[in-house]
């Protein structure tokens, strides 16, 4: 019992010598540390987890974006006959079309004083659905190739839109000023020619009598045609009743199996051998 | 540090082979201190940790050259505060004498402030060992104490 405080004090005199014991390194153990450090390898990359699922989220959505889409035709947008139709080619239509040319009026006794090119607001109102429908033709034109005319380099035939001209659809003007009345003389080789609707076939009837009714009739029929070209094609419905089963072809199968099965090894033909 | 390093080491030399690969230890470990105490105090565990390493490493070199001191019969009774009279290396000079068992466990008990058990982890021994060669420790120095003054006083 008395020798512990005897121990204590030996301790806390060796505590207290040492206490102050320091002793300056020399230089060429730092070397020989650094030298150490220098040749261990060094710590491998931790892999940031917290940024790299994030990113390969996005390269999957990345991915996901740029993958092809399969374009599903809606029946409403671009029904099958827009697609059908003119896939045929029947180049006569279209040359008379695109190049359209006023029949060569005979020398009238009187002369027509002038055929106005605006039509009137009826006329318009008949030429809009045209207009549009050769808009959708246009549409359909750029996704079918065209025939190209060997000699010429050039597609024989050309979008119906760039042949009717502007002046065609223009708002109607009750009056027509001088600057927009053609005279029929000049049709021939204006610019501004334009295929007669029923309407200004009719006034041109009216207007150029009998010796012009050669030419009147031949207009009726050529707007009847294009007309009939462009506004009577046959439209296709698409069946509506049987795209429920669309994407039941494994189904389909599985019932054909199934059907095969049981005519195989249905209780008839398994049956049959017992009796 | 090194003076850490050279309380366990028998020579300089050797101290500073333990520093070196103590600070070795501390540079490529330096992401696991916690920061719960002192970095200096980190840093001198490591050292003492390394320099029980190198003496575990050359323990059976030493254990043949080492002069063992067991039957060393119990010193006359000596003034404890006499070691204070005593300077760093003539207290370093007396414990390079004892064996490296019963200088290790003083050190780490009575300078570095080591509990039996923490020197029982440190060193694979009991704690009764411990206990046993401390005891043996305080007893040999004193004795070394006094034969160094009697051979002084003659």
């Amino acid at each position: 019992m008395m020798e512990e405080p005897e121990d204590d004090r030996l301790d806390q005199s060796l505590r207290d010598t040492f206490s102050d014991f320091d002793l300056p390194p020399s230089g060429h153990i730092w070397s020989g540390i650094e030298g150490h450090l220098s040749a261990m390898p060094g710590p491998p990359r931790k892999v940031p987890l917290l940024l790299l699922l994030p990113a390969v989220g996005l390269v999957g959505v990345a991915v996901g974006w740029l993958l092809p889409h399969p374009t599903e035709p809606t029946p409403n947008s671009q029904p099958a006959v827009t697609t059908q139709a003119p896939a045929r080619p029947d180049p006569q239509p279209t040359k008379e079309l695109t190049a359209y040319k006023a029949p060569q009026l005979p020398p009238a006794s009187q002369p027509i004083h002038a055929v106005p090119v605006v039509s009137a607001s009826p006329v318009a109102k008949r030429v809009r659905p045209v207009l549009a429908a050769s808009v959708d033709r246009k549409a359909s034109a750029t996704a079918i190739p065209e025939p190209i005319d060997s000699a010429t380099g050039i597609a024989a035939t050309q979008p119906v839109v760039a042949e009717v001209p502007v002046v065609y659809t223009a708002p109607v003007a009750t009056e027509p000023s001088p600057a927009q009345v053609v005279p029929s003389s000049q049709l021939e080789n204006s610019a501004l020619v334009t295929p007669p609707t029923e309407a200004t076939n009719l006034r041109l009837r009216d207007t150029a009598g009998s010796a012009h009714s050669k030419y009147a009739a031949e207009l009726p029929k050529q707007s009847f045609k294009n007309e009939s070209l462009r506004e009577w094609r046959p439209e296709y419905r698409v069946p509506k009743h049987r795209l429920e089963e669309r994407g039941g072809r494994l189904r389909r199968i599985r019932n054909s199996i199934t059907k095969h099965w049981q005519h195989l090894f249905g209780p008839r033909r398994a049956g049959q051998p017992a009796s | 540090m090194l003076g850490v390093a050279r309380r366990y080491a028998r020579t300089l030399p050797e101290a500073e082979d333990i520093l070196q690969d103590a600070f070795v230890k501390v540079f490529t470990h330096l992401t696991e201190f916690r920061a719960e105490g002192t970095l200096e105090g980190w840093i001198r565990r490591i050292v003492v940790t390394t320099a029980i390493n190198h003496w575990q490493s050359g323990r059976l070199r030493r254990q043949t050259q080492g002069a063992t001191l067991d039957d060393i019969p119990d010193p006359p009774a000596t003034d404890s505060s006499a070691f204070d009279r005593l300077n760093v290396a003539e207290v370093l000079a007396l414990m390079e004498k004892l064996p490296d068992g019963c200088r290790l466990v003083l050190m780490l008990y009575a300078v570095d402030g080591y509990s039996h058990r923490e020197i029982s982890e440190l060193l694979n021994i009991q704690e009764s060992t411990s206990k046993a060669q401390l005891s043996k420790a305080r007893k040999q120095l004193q004795h070394l104490y006094l034969q160094q003054n009697n051979y002084i006083r003659l």
